[in-house]
């Protein structure tokens, strides 16, 4: 009887380790046809410029948000009239001035690396590393 | 014998035979302790918990003493979300960017008291609530950027809520834009960056502009933990803190800000994103999990 109820919190111990450390999305594969690329602003615009990505390539494109730091474009780069294609954390596929984005660079840390790749919950995302 | 004699010899022989009780010693022990232990409880259980709603009871010395000065105790304004015991529990900030939806509700906070504290508490509150934003969020951000006190910071950084000057503007003037009717509350100019109660509309104004950027990258419901990194570190870092994993550093995250400027942000060398999370959790207390919007 006691070692069945060992047995019984052993399995509950687990089960709910396994579900705090599940909590967190991973990456499960690369996302191949896409690159790192970060927002070309200085230091002072990174904490209050916004940097709009577009349904379509052109300006009067409605905005479907605003990008974050870094970015997953596609590549070879995709650029119509001055917007590369990019892929926005929803999935959507989004278009930003061109002129907006330089490579991934960390400028504390220059060996970190970045890599898009497809998450555990389908959606696109970041993987940093070194 | 008589009846005295009769007495005493049945009294020694109770002294004398050993118990016949029908109820073994062990079990008998064993009630007794029960009884206590029933009786300890109930004492506890007849403790019922109270929430302190203002300041505590003051002794009022009717005899004044020589030299000591006189205290007098700001009570602020009464806690309006009391009995509404937000725990700020949540699985925010996961960065996955599957729509976190934070555990708690709008609701009492530790932050909030401490808003609630000071004489302008209730203003910002109300702000907040017109603008639509939880006002444990717009408190968590007081108490993390200056306690809640009306302060000046570096260069154009200033206030309870330590906007720099041309955030404050922009999100002053967006705020009056959507609603004309907060003109008549607000101290005009750059000055109302001073006056805590009209920063605290730009503040709010701020954080509603994190949480739909959030919103917008995924995130459903962002809590005040994930808009903590929009608020600090501007809408671009704001969105990639937001959907960042823990493990991952913050130089790594935010790869557009130099060493010094991470350290001038308080952001130690190999921090990572789990860390920094903690700590701001750590400061803003049990809003941290609660959603920004109402």
């Amino acid at each position: 009887m006691k070692g069945l109820a060992v047995a019984v919190a052993v399995v509950a111990c687990a089960v709910l380790s396994g579900r705090a450390l599940g909590d967190e999305v991973h990456p499960v594969r690369p996302l191949p046809g896409y690159r790192c690329m970060m927002l070309n602003l200085t230091q002072e615009q990174f904490m209050s410029v916004r940097v709009p990505v577009r349904a379509q390539p052109l300006a009067s494109a409605p905005e479907v948000g605003w990008a974050g730091t870094n970015v997953a474009v596609r590549y070879p780069l995709h650029i119509v009239s001055s917007f590369t294609e990019a892929l926005f954390p929803t999935g959507a596929t989004v278009w930003i001035e061109s002129n907006k984005l330089r490579p991934y660079r960390s400028l504390s840390d220059p060996a970190a690396t970045c890599t898009p790749a497809i998450m555990s919950n389908g959606k696109p995302g970041l993987v940093f590393a070194h | 014998m008589n009846p005295r004699e009769q007495d005493r010899a049945s009294r020694k022989d109770l002294g004398q035979r050993p118990s016949r009780s029908p109820w073994p010693a062990g079990l008998a022990a064993a009630t007794i302790a029960a009884g206590l232990a029933l009786g300890c409880c109930r004492g506890a259980f007849a403790q019922i918990p109270a929430t302190l709603n203002g300041p505590p009871v003051q002794v009022q010395p009717y005899v004044a003493e020589p030299g000591v000065p006189l205290i007098t105790i700001n009570p602020g304004t009464v806690n309006p979300f009391t009995g509404v015991d937000g725990d700020g529990s949540g699985t925010g900030s996961s960065g996955d960017g599957t729509g976190d939806s934070g555990g708690g509700t709008a609701a009492s906070s530790t932050a909030l008291d401490t808003l609630l504290a000071q004489s302008w508490g209730a203003a910002a509150i109300a702000n907040a609530e017109q603008l639509g934003i939880n006002p444990s969020a717009l408190a968590a951000t007081c108490v993390v950027e200056s306690g809640c006190q009306n302060v000046a910071g570096s260069g154009t950084i200033a206030g309870a809520f330590q906007m720099s000057a041309a955030t404050y503007t922009a999100m002053i003037n967006q705020a009056l834009a959507n609603d004309p009717s907060l003109a008549s509350e607000i101290t005009p100019g750059l000055a109302g960056q001073m006056d805590p109660a009209t920063e605290s509309i730009a503040a709010a104004e701020y954080l509603m502009q994190g949480a739909e950027a959030l919103q917008n990258a995924g995130i459903a419901s962002p809590t005040v933990l994930d808009v903590r990194g929009y608020y600090n570190f501007g809408p671009a870092n704001g969105e990639a803190l937001g959907m960042a994993n823990n493990n991952e550093t913050m130089s790594q995250v935010l790869s557009g800000l130099s060493a010094q400027t991470l350290a001038a942000n308080g952001i130690t060398p190999g921090e990572t994103v789990g860390q920094w999370r903690a700590s701001v959790s750590a400061k803003i207390g049990n809003a941290a999990g609660q959603p920004v919007l109402t």
